[in-house]
């Protein structure tokens, strides 16, 4: 397993991506599934940045491994903010017209119809989001 | 109707580079443009953030009677429109 703490600072999603596609690259990781990781690597980070500790500033730890065949990575956020399970936000109506679109919501439901899996636990003061992913 | 003026989006569409995708499309719809294409061969990342950005610009194209095309999206590009309904919402080519 390997483990990251970031600040959690918006910008700093680049580097969350980066910590996390080493070990995809490294392991043959299809492009289009690598894209779909870090699309919700951004998508989680960003919204744990902007929300979790507002108006402060405080860490995201990041875990990831890969299944022993090495086709499968869980991927686990940990912050100590507000206690918030994403899951529990309703799902945008992705049939309605531009007009009547509402325009937030879209990050959270990417990353639940990409992901495998995708599950939220609040433990010791901490949000812990888990995404399970294979190829 | 006026001439289509295309903007050619950039590799990746992100939290980082949003805000200049949104300056460059508002920018072009303050100039009155309101037939727009936009050339997406070059992007293969997009993020919630560049919908949002797309979705507020068909909005106002649609409030002045312009239309707006996407072109050449990559499989990344296809693959976040289909999953958020976006294929349904823009004419894409």
């Amino acid at each position: 397993m390997i483990e990251k703490k970031f600040e959690g600072i918006a910008s700093n999603f680049e580097m969350a991506q980066a910590f996390v596609d080493e070990l995809l690259v490294s392991h043959g990781c299809p492009k289009n599934v690598k894209f779909e990781i870090d699309l919700a690597i951004e998508e989680i980070f960003v919204n744990i940045a902007d929300y979790a500790y507002t108006p402060d500033i405080g860490d995201v730890v990041m875990k990831a491994w890969l299944s022993e065949d090495g086709m499968k990575l869980t991927l686990i956020f940990e912050d100590s903010g507000t206690p918030f399970d994403p899951l529990k936000k309703p799902d945008p109506d992705i049939t309605l017209p531009a007009s009547e679109r509402q325009i937030g919501g879209l990050g959270i439901y990417l990353v639940k119809e990409t992901m495998d899996e995708m599950t939220y636990e609040y433990v010791d003061g901490k949000n812990q989001l888990t995404l399970v992913k294979g190829w | 109707m006026s001439e289509a003026y295309t903007y050619k989006t950039e590799e990746r569409i992100d939290t980082r580079t949003v805000e200049k995708f949104s300056e460059d499309l508002k920018a072009i719809l303050e100039k009155g443009q309101y037939e727009l294409e936009i050339d997406m061969s070059d992007t293969v990342y997009i993020s919630s953030v560049g919908l949002r950005a797309l979705l507020s610009t068909q909005r106002e194209i649609e409030k002045n009677g312009g239309h707006m095309v996407i072109r050449k999206t990559g499989p990344a590009v296809n693959k976040v429109f289909e999953v958020t309904g976006f294929t349904k919402l823009f004419r894409i080519e």
